[in-house]
C-alpha cells in the first residue's frame, strides 16, 4: 500500500497551512484517483501531519470506548516515523470517508490499521532520511532517523525533523515505503500508558453528554415500550408544568427496514437535564402496543426449544448425520439456554446535535461508527454528506451499543424540528429498556461417540432471532455470519457433521454486543465437548487436544470474502494449531491436572473469535454454606503481533469481569413485549467485591498480522465457569446465568 | 436559589430544592467530571464529597447541600494531582474513564478516614462505584500504592 502526497491545493483548502501532509492511497491508483479500497471509496485521507517545527500531528480514526485505540493506534505510526512521543499530539478523526472504515467494532481496529498506518510513518520517515542524505550529499543508505532527527552514522551530523519538513515536503513519495523490521520496533511491543489518563482523573475528559453549546437544550425522549407500539395520543399539560419544560416533538415512527432510525416517541426539551427528565415523566401518552406486547419469554423460549426439534437449514453438511447418529455407541444430547441481555455502559447513549438555520448539522457524539452516522444522519436530513460534522467525544463504554445509533438521529430530528441545538440525555431506565438487545438463544447438541470415544456425528441446531432483521424483516432464521462466530468454523474434524439454523421470530429490537453470537456458541460447544469428554471418560484438555486433531488450516465456512462488499468478522482461516497452542498454554500456567485445595474445582474452555484465539481457566471454591466464590481467571490469548501488552492485559481483565457477569447474573426477561427490568438494582453488574482473587492474562508471543482482543477473553468465560461448577457438583449447568441455576440446584 | 460552595467557590444556583445536585454540578455550574450513571445511587459515578464525606450527588438534593463545602473531582488536586489521581495515572487505572472520578472520589474519602486500608476495607468502601471496564484489580492497586505514598509523606 502506497502513501501519496496531497497535492498543494489539497493541503491548503483542507486548512492544514504549510506542513508536510501525507494521504495513503492503494498500491496502483494515480494521484487523483487514490483511494483505500476499504469501505467506501474517498479521497486521500491526512493521519500524520508534522509541523514546520517538528511537532507531529496523528490523528485516529477509530473512536475510544477504553479498549485504547488512541493510545495503541498513533504509536504505530510514531514507531514507523521514529518521532519522539513528547512531540506528538493526537487528534480525533470527525466520521469522514477520507479516513477509509471508521467502525469501531468486530474487534478490528489495530488489525485493519496496521498496515495503512506504518505505511503512513515509515513513507514519512523515508522522505525525511531522503532529505537529511541530500543536505549531506550521501547515499540515503548511510543515513538512520532516530528519535526525530536523521543521523548520518560515519561522520557523526544529525539533522533534526524540523530542519527537514521543507525539503521532505518537496520530494516524490515512495513507491513503497521501506517499513521497520520488527527488530526495530521502539513502541510497538511495549506496554504504554492511556494517552487520556490525566484527563479522565481530572474530570476534564469530554464524554457524549459534556459537549456544551451555547444556547443548548436539553431532551429526554418517551419511547415506545414495545417494538413497534405506535402513539394512539398523547398529553403534554402536566409536563408543561414543570419548571424548565419548554416544548415537545413528536419522534416519527420508521417503517422497517428500520436500521438505526430511532422509534417512535415524544421528545420533552427543557433547558436543564433534570428539567427534561421530569418532564418526560410527567407525560401522558397512549400507546397502541401492537402485536408484539404478546412476546413473553417463556413462551418465547418454548417456541425456540419447539423449533428446535425439526431439521434446521443446513450451514455445514458432511457426511451422513443420519446414519451417524442412528449408529452403535453412546449418544450424547443436550439443550442450551442463555438469556437476553443488555449492554450497560457506564455511559448511557446520547447525543448533542444542531441542525443549523441552513440545514448543515454538527454532532458531538459518543458513536462507534462515526463514519455511518455521517452518511445516515445526511440521509435523514436529505443532505449532501459532507454537510454534516461528526465530532467523535470519548465513549464511556460502548460493547456495541453505541454503534447502533438510534440516539444520534433521535437529537437530529429534535434539533431539526425544535431549530435548536439540543442534547438527548438517555437515562439507565431507557438504556436498559430500549436496547438493541443481545438476543435469547436456544441450541440442541446431538452426538453418538465412536469406540474412540470421539464424535463419529455431530448434530448442532440453533434457534434464535437474528440481527440481520435490521435489515431484512423477514429474517426468521440466523444467518451465515452468526453462525459462522464459532459454529461452522469449529476446529473439531468430526466426519458426520450437520449445523443447521431454525426458525426464530423477531419480537423485540435486536443488535450485537461484545463478541455477539459467540457468547452462546462458546457456551454450548465447550459444554457439549465437557459432555463428550465425561462420556469418553477422559479429562477436558486431554480430550479436546484429542478432538481437534492434527493441526491444519481450514477455510472457514459462511464467511463473504474480505473486500468484496463483505466482511469476514471470524477470519477467513481457521488455524486449529493456534486453537491447540493456546489450551495448551492455559493448561501450563495453571498446572492443569494437579491436585487442587479440598473444595476446589476448576473448568477450562476454548474459542477463536475475530481472528483470536482464547482459553481460559476458572477455578472455584465451594464453601461450606453452599455458596461459591471465584478464585481465579486464567485466560491465555493469542492475538497475533502485540502492540501494547498492558493494554492487551486489560482487554482480558476487562472481559473477563464482563464474561462473569454475564456468566452469573445478567438476565432480561419480557412480559407483554415489555423488558421487566430498568436499572442496576434488578440488572446486577459485578461489583469489586465479587471478582475474584486473581484474573491473569497469559499471552503469546507471535509475529501473525494482530489481531482482535477487545471481544476474544468474553465468551470462554461462561463455559469454564459452568464446567467448574460441574466439577464441584456432577450436575451439568446447561443454562445462563449460573448464579440462578446454582442456587435452583442446591433448592432442588 | 440555593446557595452552595464548590471547590472552594460560592454559586447561587436557581433551581428547585429538589434537583439532584449532579444536575446542579453539571448543568448550572458547568462542571461535568462528575458524571451521570444510574440515577438511584446504584453505581458512585456520581460520587462527589460534601463536607469531606462522599455522597452520591444523583440523590443528594441540592437544597442539602446549601451552606456546606462540596468538593468534586475538578477540586481534587491543587495546582498538583491528589496522591490518589496521581496513583490512578501510575498504574493505568483506566479503561473508558467514564466512572472513574467517581472511583476516585470513593477512594479519596476512605483514604482521609482510613490510612492503610486493607482489601476487604478497600472493597468494602469501593463495592457502590460500578465499573463496566472490568478495571476494579488496578482500582485496588492504584489504592494501596496512593496509601503508601501518604504514608509515606507522613514519615
Amino acid at each position: 500500500m502506497i502513501v501519496r502526497k496531497v497535492s498543494r491545493r489539497e493541503v491548503l483548502k483542507s486548512g492544514a497551512g504549510g506542513l508536510l501532509v501525507l494521504g495513503i492511497g492503494p498500491v496502483g491508483c494515480s494521484q487523483e484517483t487514490a483511494s483505500i479500497a476499504v469501505g467506501e471509496r474517498f479521497v486521500p485521507n491526512v493521519f500524520v501531519s508534522m509541523h514546520p517545527d517538528g511537532n507531529v500531528e496523528i490523528t485516529v480514526s477509530r473512536s475510544e470506548m477504553g479498549q485504547g485505540v488512541r493510545t495503541s493506534l498513533p504509536r504505530i505510526v510514531a514507531d514507523e516515523l521514529e518521532a519522539n512521543l513528547d512531540r506528538v499530539t493526537i487528534k480525533q478523526a470527525t466520521g469522514n470517508p477520507v479516513y477509509g472504515d471508521q467502525n469501531t467494532d468486530g474487534s478490528k481496529s489495530v488489525r485493519m490499521m496496521w498496515e495503512p498506518l506504518r505505511n503512513a510513518g515509515a513513507a514519512a520517515r523515508n522522505m525525511l532520511e531522503q532529505a537529511a542524505a541530500a543536505e549531506w550529499g550521501v547515499a540515503v543508505s548511510e543515513v538512520t532517523a532516530r528519535d526525530h532527527g536523521v543521523e548520518h552514522g560515519a561522520s557523526g551530523r544529525r539533522l533534526e525533523y524540523a530542519d527537514l519538513v521543507a525539503s521532505a515536503a518537496a520530494l516524490d513519495m515512495p513507491a513503497e515505503p521501506r517499513l521497520k523490521e520488527p527488530s526495530e520496533f521502539r513502541y510497538i511491543g511495549k506496554s504504554a500508558s492511556g494517552v487520556d489518563r490525566e484527563a479522565i482523573v481530572t474530570g476534564n475528559a469530554v464524554y457524549g453528554y459534556d459537549a456544551n453549546l451555547p444556547g443548548l437544550k436539553f431532551a429526554c425522549i418517551a419511547r415506545a415500550p414495545v417494538l413497534d407500539a405506535r402513539i394512539r395520543s398523547y398529553d403534554t399539560k402536566a409536563a408543561e408544568e414543570v419548571r424548565g419544560v419548554e416544548s415537545f416533538v413528536q419522534i416519527p415512527f420508521t417503517p422497517h427496514p428500520r436500521i438505526f432510525a430511532p422509534e417512535e416517541g415524544i421528545a420533552v426539551i427543557a433547558n436543564s437535564s433534570w428539567a427534561a427528565m421530569r418532564g418526560r415523566d410527567a407525560l401522558e401518552i397512549d400507546w397502541d402496543l401492537g402485536e408484539n406486547a404478546a412476546y413473553n419469554t417463556a413462551d418465547y423460549r418454548q417456541t425456540l426449544r419447539n423449533n428446535l426439534q425439526v431439521a434446521g437449514n443446513p450451514y455445514v453438511s458432511r457426511g451422513d448425520i443420519d446414519a451417524a447418529l442412528d449408529g452403535d455407541g453412546q449418544l450424547i444430547e443436550a439443550t442450551y439456554e442463555t438469556p437476553m441481555l443488555a449492554h450497560a455502559p457506564m455511559e448511557p447513549p446520547n447525543a448533542t446535535a444542531w441542525v443549523r438555520d441552513n440545514g448543515d448539522c454538527e454532532l458531538w457524539v459518543p458513536a462507534q461508527d462515526s463514519q455511518d452516522v455521517q452518511g445516515q444522519v445526511a440521509d435523514w436530513l436529505g443532505i449532501e454528506r459532507d454537510r454534516v460534522t461528526v465530532n467523535v467525544t470519548l465513549l464511556g463504554g460502548g460493547f456495541g451499543r453505541k454503534s447502533q445509533f438510534d440516539f444520534v438521529i433521535e437529537a437530529v430530528e429534535i434539533s431539526r424540528q425544535a431549530g435548536v441545538p439540543v442534547k438527548v440525555l438517555w437515562t439507565r431506565e431507557d438504556d436498559i429498556q430500549n436496547c438493541y438487545f443481545h438476543a435469547e438463544a436456544l441450541q440442541l447438541m446431538r452426538a453418538r461417540l465412536g469406540d474412540d470415544g470421539l464424535p463419529d456425528g455431530w448434530l448442532m441446531r440453533c434457534a434464535y432471532p437474528s440481527i440481520q432483521w435490521m435489515w431484512n424483516l423477514g429474517q426468521d432464521e440466523p444467518v451465515d455470519w452468526e453462525i459462522g462466530m464459532g459454529w461452522t468454523n469449529m476446529p473439531f474434524d468430526v466426519p458426520n457433521v450437520s449445523i443447521e439454523s431454525c426458525k426464530a421470530p423477531v419480537p423485540i429490537r435486536i443488535g450485537w454486543l461484545r463478541s455477539v453470537t459467540n457468547v452462546w456458541h462458546a457456551f454450548s460447544i465447550n459444554g457439549f465437548v465437557d459432555e463428550m469428554a465425561e462420556a469418553a471418560g477422559e479429562d477436558p484438555v486431554a480430550y479436546r487436544l484429542r478432538l481437534l486433531g492434527e493441526d491444519r488450516q481450514f477455510d472457514a465456512p459462511n464467511e463473504p470474502p474480505e473486500g468484496e462488499g463483505g466482511e469476514s468478522f471470524n477470519g477467513l482461516i481457521v488455524d486449529s494449531g493456534r486453537y491447540r497452542r493456546v489450551l495448551e498454554l492455559v493448561a501450563e500456567k495453571t498446572g492443569w491436572g494437579k491436585a487442587l485445595p479440598e473444595n476446589h474445582f476448576r473448568g477450562v474452555a476454548v474459542h477463536n473469535s475475530f481472528y483470536s484465539y482464547a482459553a481460559t481457566v476458572v477455578e472455584i471454591a465451594v464453601a461450606d454454606d453452599g455458596g461459591f466464590r471465584i478464585v481465579s481467571v486464567d485466560t491465555a490469548v493469542d492475538c497475533g503481533r502485540i502492540v501494547n501488552p498492558d493494554g492487551v492485559v486489560a482487554q482480558v481483565e476487562g472481559a473477563t469481569i464482563y464474561g462473569l457477569t454475564l456468566a452469573l447474573y445478567g438476565d432480561l426477561t419480557v412480559e407483554g413485549g415489555r423488558v421487566q427490568q430498568s436499572n442496576f438494582g434488578d440488572y446486577r453488574i459485578m461489583r469489586i467485591h465479587e471478582t475474584p482473587d486473581a484474573v491473569r492474562a497469559h499471552l503469546t508471543e507471535s509475529e501473525e498480522v494482530p489481531t482482535g482482543i477487545g471481544e476474544p477473553p468474553t465468551p470462554t468465560v461462561a463455559p469454564a465457569l459452568a464446567s467448574a461448577l460441574y466439577a464441584a457438583t456432577g450436575q451439568r449447568f446447561r443454562q445462563l446465568p449460573l448464579l440462578a441455576a446454582w442456587d435452583r440446584a442446591r433448592s432442588a | 436559589m440555593v446557595t452552595v460552595t464548590v471547590n472552594g467557590e460560592t454559586h447561587e444556583i436557581d433551581a428547585d430544592e429538589d434537583m439532584p445536585l449532579l444536575w446542579a454540578l453539571r448543568d448550572s455550574l458547568g462542571l461535568t467530571g462528575t458524571k451521570y450513571g444510574c440515577g438511584i445511587g446504584a453505581c458512585g459515578a456520581c460520587t462527589v464529597h460534601m463536607d469531606g464525606q462522599p455522597v452520591r450527588a444523583c440523590l443528594t438534593p441540592v437544597s442539602s447541600a446549601a451552606g456546606k463545602s462540596v468538593t468534586t473531582i475538578e477540586g481534587l488536586g491543587t495546582d498538583q494531582l491528589h496522591v490518589v489521581q496521581q496513583a490512578w495515572v501510575d498504574e493505568n487505572v483506566p479503561q473508558c474513564g467514564y466512572c472513574q472520578a467517581g472511583q476516585i472520589m470513593s477512594a479519596a474519602a476512605l483514604l482521609a478516614r482510613n490510612a492503610e486500608p486493607s482489601d476487604a476495607d478497600i472493597d468494602n468502601a469501593m463495592a457502590g462505584n460500578l465499573c463496566r471496564c472490568g478495571t476494579y484489580y488496578r482500582i485496588r492497586r492504584a489504592i494501596h500504592v496512593a496509601a503508601g505514598r501518604m504514608n509515606d509523606d507522613r514519615s
